[in-house]
């Protein structure tokens, strides 16, 4: 494999409106898919699951089709047609023939442009998502997963989950939720389509973005929060599940955004992708084959990177015994000292150059895929170009950028853990990992129910702007 | 404009029909081929005609070990190297087992296909497993049964209702193993079911992506073509649907769980067509009867699902309901028999058939426009039929399917005496 032979790949940008269109070309059999991300999302919100909802009432009616005619629609159609609301995101997916195309359109349309919004909808969609959460509550990596935000970010709006809490859902009124879709609405847009030939389905999606300008009036040009904070390192926290014998744990640590690196030097960021693919990121890792290969401890398990602009974490999972938990933790500890006491080994090195950027070539294979991905960089400010253009860069990186990482960022700099427990279960061994603060436990009643934030209780909804 | 669904053929069996060469090497491993160009890269598969309905009693999920150390050791390649040797080339690699197979998969830029046939072919012709290595996998494998079956209460469900649907027979229990029989697994267990299934007659190779096809069949020749020439020991017995009347069993959910699952045709069976029309009406999308008239008019759900299961032999058409907090699960039970009541009665809608042809080529284009789908869907046919083209052809199939045969099943699904029910209630703790 050359390294640095990485193919430019068919997506493109173009001003569609005063906002920007993202055009993947690729073999999609007929098949089209649209996505429209608006640059806004829950950090902005006055209440928690404010913008959840007013994502998921799209599907609930307008004001001449109900909830079942929505449903029938989207099922003559074959289409399927999704919404979402993240921290600093929200949009829809709708994914169609291209036969069906114009009336698929239509139909989304009518869906952003004239929700009803209907106060009986909207408590039904409050009593779902109380009880989808009832589910999720029993089990053990999604109660570590829930438990990671408000460890790092405690009371701000990056600690709150998007969905809210059941506390904070019963205050959303529908006026509310009508008030939250128009500030989000009119934040930067971004459409991405991926299709056989997706500038021949561009003057529809023009029509389209100019309905939603319209109906929510232009984009007020300005993302609607602040860049996310520095996590709070040094903590703890654990949560019991009944009727489980498994846990699950999550160890969060610091490492710096994509926007840190200097002009001219290999981007940052790419060395910290290069540094965790080497530690935990792949099989051959060492901390894989510790944890998992020899000692047997998890069945998945690894390091990841998650960063935006301002800063970024690399995240280690796994799902051990519940009573291995500190034992599985103290193993990461120990590996990471090794590692970063000794000079990346130059095999590994390159082993895991080559495996980053296999994967970049299979994880791009489909249009759909690349449309995924280039929302994601130019979610990030970066030019789509950097989906062919960092592979690259990361052939290209030598040992002391690797080296350089490992001295400075991780979780020698102090980590978050958050942990599921088995209920009854004793004292997973925490004392034996020397922590800086006592463990800190929390119910999964204030996890998943929440007290109502105390500045929003029986108060007027706003927009969060 | 793009051709009409509702009678042009699908556009992927076209392709298929155009792409796919199938061939058997010399020694009896078959062979099955999807090159195109506009690939950027390349998948292969291997899948072994040996899944957990091969297991035997107090052995089950030894097929699914096996998939585990098939990764950790043979005698030229070291334990940790396949995993580094194909990390190096850029492949993304995985195995999964199910009741029929067990298939082994890599995706990587297309210069790895030596490389991968090679490390593929080796493991496939012998183990070499320390006992290390046997004991620290067996105790990853017990653990992914606690993380992927203990802790989900949905998941302890389904394999209930597998066990009383299909009793002691080879669906009856979980592709995962039983606790106590992963717990007893010896060493020479694993080398014994490898000796077993793992025969060239057992095997299909499946390329798809950017290679040059006469190229890749030397490779093949070269590489699998070298294992040793002999047949598998033996096949699993029928499987049949043994399951009746009304179970429950105590779990965390929060709400009662019903689930009705009926026998069903294998995946080879011609009227397994009309049984796909009658779930695809019944549940295959958020529009169809159930999901409309138990989520949506009556509030009784939170979630509906239809499940009608691609597997070789007799099997089963599931129907899933969570209800809503204070519904009672015969109210959910009626509401399902009068959906099944009027679809006896009245039989389908051309536009509910044409949703269902819709929601199928959405389906098939998302699923089979990455190598990786198109090798999977190859692989799945040729376990069912011997043939990796057959199964690109269903939506055809559901198009030939006439409104008496989905009203005839309705009605027969309506006979009390041929439904198992298992309701899961709330444990105390939850």
């Amino acid at each position: 494999m050359n390294l640095s032979d990485f193919p430019v790949l068919p997506v493109t940008t173009q001003a569609i409106g005063g906002d920007e269109a993202v055009l993947v070309t690729g073999a999609c059999f007929g098949l089209a898919t649209l996505r429209l991300e608006f640059a806004a999302g829950s950090v902005g919100e006055a209440t928690s699951g404010t913008s959840h909802l007013a994502l998921e009432m799209l599907e609930r009616g307008t004001r001449t089709l109900d909830r079942e005619d929505v449903r029938r629609r989207l099922d003559v159609l074959g289409a399927r047609f999704g919404a979402w609301a993240g921290r600093t995101s929200c949009g829809i997916q709708v994914r169609a023939l291209e036969e069906v195309w114009p009336e698929t359109l239509a139909l989304v349309e009518e869906l952003l442009c004239q929700p009803a919004d209907d106060e009986e909808e909207l408590e039904d969609v409050v009593a779902e998502l109380d009880e989808s959460f009832e589910a999720m509550r029993v089990e053990p990596g999604a109660v570590a997963g829930r438990l990671l935000a408000p460890a790092l970010w405690a009371d701000s709006p990056w600690g709150k989950a998007p969905e809210g809490t059941r506390a904070s859902r019963a205050l959303v009124s529908g006026a509310a939720v009508t008030a939250r879709r128009k500030a989000l609405f009119r934040a930067p847009l971004r459409v991405g389509v991926a299709a056989d030939e997706p500038a021949r389905l561009l003057d529809g999606i023009r029509g389209l973005v100019e309905r939603i300008r319209g109906v929510y009036g232009p984009c007020s040009g300005d993302p609607l929060h602040a860049a996310r904070p520095e996590g709070l390192w040094g903590r703890t926290l654990a949560t019991r599940v009944p009727e489980t014998p498994q846990g699950a744990v999550l160890v969060a640590a610091p490492v710096p955004g994509i926007e840190h690196g200097g002009t001219g030097e290999p981007a940052l960021h790419d060395a910290i992708e290069l540094h965790n693919a080497c530690f935990g990121g792949g099989f051959s890792a060492p901390l894989v084959k510790r944890i998992r290969g020899q000692e047997g401890l998890s069945y998945g398990v690894g390091t990841s990177i998650v960063s935006d602009r301002a800063n970024g974490l690399v995240v280690f999972s796994a799902q051990p015994e519940g009573q291995e938990l500190a034992r599985t933790v103290g193993i990461l500890s120990e590996c990471w000292d090794t590692f970063t006491r000794t000079p990346v080994d130059e095999t590994l090195l390159e082993l895991s150059r080559r495996m980053l950027l296999g994967q970049h070539r299979v994880r791009l294979e489909t249009a759909r895929a690349r449309l995924s991905a280039a929302m994601h960089v130019r979610g990030l400010g970066l030019p789509v170009s950097d989906l062919w253009e960092s592979p690259s860069r990361i052939a290209a990186l030598p040992a002391s950028a690797v080296n350089a990482v490992n001295a400075a960022y991780g979780f020698g700099r102090g980590m978050t853990i958050v942990a599921a427990l088995p209920e009854g279960a004793s004292d997973p061994g925490w004392a034996s990992l020397g922590l800086a603060e006592a463990p800190l436990e929390v119910s999964r009643r204030r996890l998943f129910d929440g007290p109502p934030p105390a500045h929003a209780a029986g108060a007027e909804e706003e927009d969060g702007e | 404009m793009p051709p009409d669904t509702a009678c042009s053929p699908s556009p992927i069996l076209s392709a298929a029909r155009r792409h796919i060469l199938q061939s058997r090497l010399s020694n009896g491993v078959s062979v099955a081929l999807w090159p195109d160009r506009n690939d950027s890269v390349v998948s292969v598969h291997v899948w072994v005609r040996a899944g957990s309905a091969s297991e035997s009693h107090g052995k089950t999920g030894l097929a699914h070990m096996l998939e585990h150390l098939m990764f950790r050791g043979t005698p030229s390649v070291p334990d940790g190297e396949f995993d580094a040797r194909m990390e190096a080339i850029g492949a993304q690699i995985n195995a999964a087992t199910w009741v029929d197979y067990t298939c082994y998969t890599s995706t990587a830029p297309p210069e790895a296909l030596d490389t991968i046939a090679t490390l593929e072919a080796d493991r496939l012709a012998g183990l070499d497993l320390t006992e290390e290595v046997f004991v620290a996998e067996r105790s990853v494998v017990a653990n992914e049964r606690r993380q992927v079956v203990d802790s989900v209460p949905e998941a302890r469900l389904h394999e209930h209702l597998a066990r009383l649907a299909f009793g002691t027979g080879p669906y009856g229990h979980p592709t995962i193993g039983w606790s106590e029989d992963i717990a007893g697994y010896m060493r020479d267990d694993i080398l014994g079911f490898h000796r077993q299934w793992y025969a060239p007659d057992q095997l299909l190779v499946v390329v798809v992506g950017a290679f040059e096809p006469g190229e890749a069949q030397e490779l093949l020749e070269r590489t699998f073509g070298r294992l040793s020439a002999r047949e598998a020991g033996g096949r699993p017995p029928a499987n049949r649907f043994v399951g009746e009347g009304q179970h429950t069993l105590a779990v965390s959910v929060p709400t009662p769980h019903v689930l009705m699952a009926w026998g069903a045709p294998g995946r080879q069976d011609p009227r397994w067509a009309a049984w796909a029309l009658l779930e695809a009406v019944l549940g295959g999308g958020d529009g169809s009867r159930l999901p409309l008239r138990l989520e949506v008019e009556e509030q009784l759900a939170l979630d509906v699902g239809t499940h009608l299961y691609p597997h070789a032999m007799e099997q089963m058409l599931e129907i899933s309901v969570v209800l809503r907090q204070g519904i009672r699960p015969e109210r959910a039970i009626a509401a399902v028999e009068e959906v099944l009541t009027t679809l006896a009665e009245e039989g389908p809608s051309e536009e509910e058939v044409l949703s269902a042809v819709r929601r199928m080529l959405v389906h098939d284009a998302s699923a089979l426009a990455s190598t990786a789908g198109r090798a999977t869907r190859m692989g799945e046919s040729w376990i069912t039929f011997g043939d990796a083209g057959t199964d690109f052809a269903l939506v055809e199939q559901l198009r030939e399917v006439s409104r008496e045969d989905v009203q005839t099943l309705a009605q027969e699904l309506l006979d009390p005496t041929r439904r198992l029910t298992l309701i899961g209630v709330p444990s105390e703790a939850t």
